[in-house]
């Protein structure tokens, strides 16, 4: 009997002391007492024009490692990239020596309704390459994830310099294999235009209503994972800050979303190997620098079959496919980046490295 | 008594035990023409209202005499234009 009590009265010691952690790191975190710095990783600005930014992390020795570029997606927020002090890619090639540049698109505007795809692929990027080539005294390899990796993936076959090394990470390319974000549009039901609001622009809103239709239970099922984790403030945190990022769309540029729904859902050409952009056709085969396709297995939003046949489409000699257990996300941040992506690009762009012999 | 350690992730279990049931079949939902048509429909009448409503408050603050939205986003469409223009030259 005493031990029966002894065990009630211990469990309700536990969930109390548990609840009241919770309640604590609940109010602390919804009054914005506590929550967790993003983008952290100290940086300078290397370049800027419009609402673009190039940003630069100094890996803080010399230890011969090529520069990295890295192209985030349009329609979020660059700091996906160095999340959190402890869970972010960037710190992860810095402490693997690399010096790290990365992108930042800003957030698009009325002014900016009227960027094409080809005003990032054949302005903004080439640009912000040239400018890390300047600062680094070399030319960057170019790791981009999803439709950054469109962007960086049409530019690599536009530019007859070539980059070192080109990394896709979960870039979509059978848009057919897209599933209900490219059949709403892709069979006539909607028309890109009919998405946009007054400014011009995708609104934010809608971007987050569609990858919320992917997992309709997905936000429920974090806000659970949140609550049961809440006690533990490390993990709240870690969680805060993902979701808080995943609820942060910035508004897409109209004109990119027309020509991304006409060009390459309905007509599906990136998955054809040519694109025609700014009345130019640019072709994958064109693409020759070492090249590697990454792709998570668990993905929902770029799913394996949409992603895997960009290493079949481009010229490369050395075009490789890499599959991670991996959501879209969890390529770059969490466990599955610090255990599986980072530790496999890496490794990768070292042998490309010793491949070429020439230290490029 | 003695599963009361077990209780407070119980809830949790049962949770994730629905999702993981109810997950698929709503994500097999969302992919059905029929949710697709319906979602095609509620987004035209969603733009239909919203610009009429649009518009007519435009028009009512225009009859005031007073600047409506529309307006000032036609006279800042003018100003961006100048200033690409004038950075371009």
């Amino acid at each position: 009997m005493t031990t029966v009590v002894n065990r009630a009265v211990s469990w309700v010691r536990d969930t109390a002391d548990r609840n009241a952690r919770r309640t604590l790191n609940g109010l602390r975190l919804v009054g914005g007492l506590d929550r967790p710095n993003t983008g952290c990783t100290p940086h300078v600005a290397m370049w800027r024009e419009d609402r673009a930014s190039l940003w630069r992390y100094r890996a803080g020795m010399d230890t011969g490692r090529p520069p990295v570029l890295l192209v985030p997606s349009l329609i979020n927020r660059s700091h996906i990239w160095d999340l959190r002090p402890g869970d972010s890619f960037v710190e992860g090639l810095l402490d693997r020596g690399y010096d790290v540049f990365l992108i930042d698109w800003g957030t698009a505007d009325e002014q900016d309704s009227d960027n094409t795809m080809s005003t990032y692929v054949d302005h903004y990027l080439p640009a912000a390459y040239a400018a890390a080539t300047d600062a680094a005294g070399s030319p960057p390899a170019v790791l981009a994830h999803c439709f950054g990796g469109v962007i960086a993936t049409l530019w690599a076959a536009t530019v007859t310099e070539q980059p070192p090394a080109l990394v896709a990470l979960g870039v979509p390319t059978n848009w057919a294999e897209m599933g209900p974000l490219a059949h709403v549009t892709q069979q006539g039901r909607l028309d890109p235009e009919d998405v946009l609001d007054d400014t011009g622009n995708v609104p934010p809103a809608t971007m987050l209503r569609a990858f919320q239709m992917l997992r309709p239970l997905g936000d429920l099922a974090g806000y659970v994972t949140l609550w049961d984790r809440l006690h533990d403030r490390r993990a709240a945190q870690a969680i805060w800050a993902l979701t808080d990022w995943a609820h942060d769309h910035v508004p897409f540029p109209g004109a990119a979303f027309v020509e991304m729904i006409r060009r390459l859902s309905r007509d599906n050409a990136l998955y054809t190997g040519e694109v025609l952009l700014g009345d130019r056709p640019r072709s994958l085969k064109s693409i020759t620098c070492p090249f590697l396709n990454v792709y998570g297995t668990h993905d929902h939003v770029t799913p394996p079959d949409s992603v895997s046949p960009l290493t079949g489409l481009v010229g490369s000699a050395r075009a490789h496919t890499l599959a991670l257990q991996a959501g879209h996300i969890g390529l770059l941040v969490g466990g599955s980046a610090r255990k599986h992506t980072l530790p496999a690009v890496t490794n990768w762009l070292t042998t490309v490295r010793s491949g070429n012999g020439s230290g490029t | 008594m003695a599963d009361l350690p077990a209780l407070p992730t119980d809830w949790k279990q049962v949770f994730f035990a629905v999702e993981s049931r109810l997950s698929p079949r709503l994500e097999r939902l969302v992919r059905t023409d029929a949710f697709l048509d319906t979602l095609a429909v509620a987004n035209g009448v969603s733009r239909l209202v919203r610009r009429s409503a649009g518009n007519l408050g435009n028009g009512i603050v225009e009859a005031l005499g007073l600047p409506s939205s529309r307006q000032v986003r036609q006279l800042q469409r003018s100003v961006d234009a100048l200033n690409r223009g004038r950075n371009e030259s």
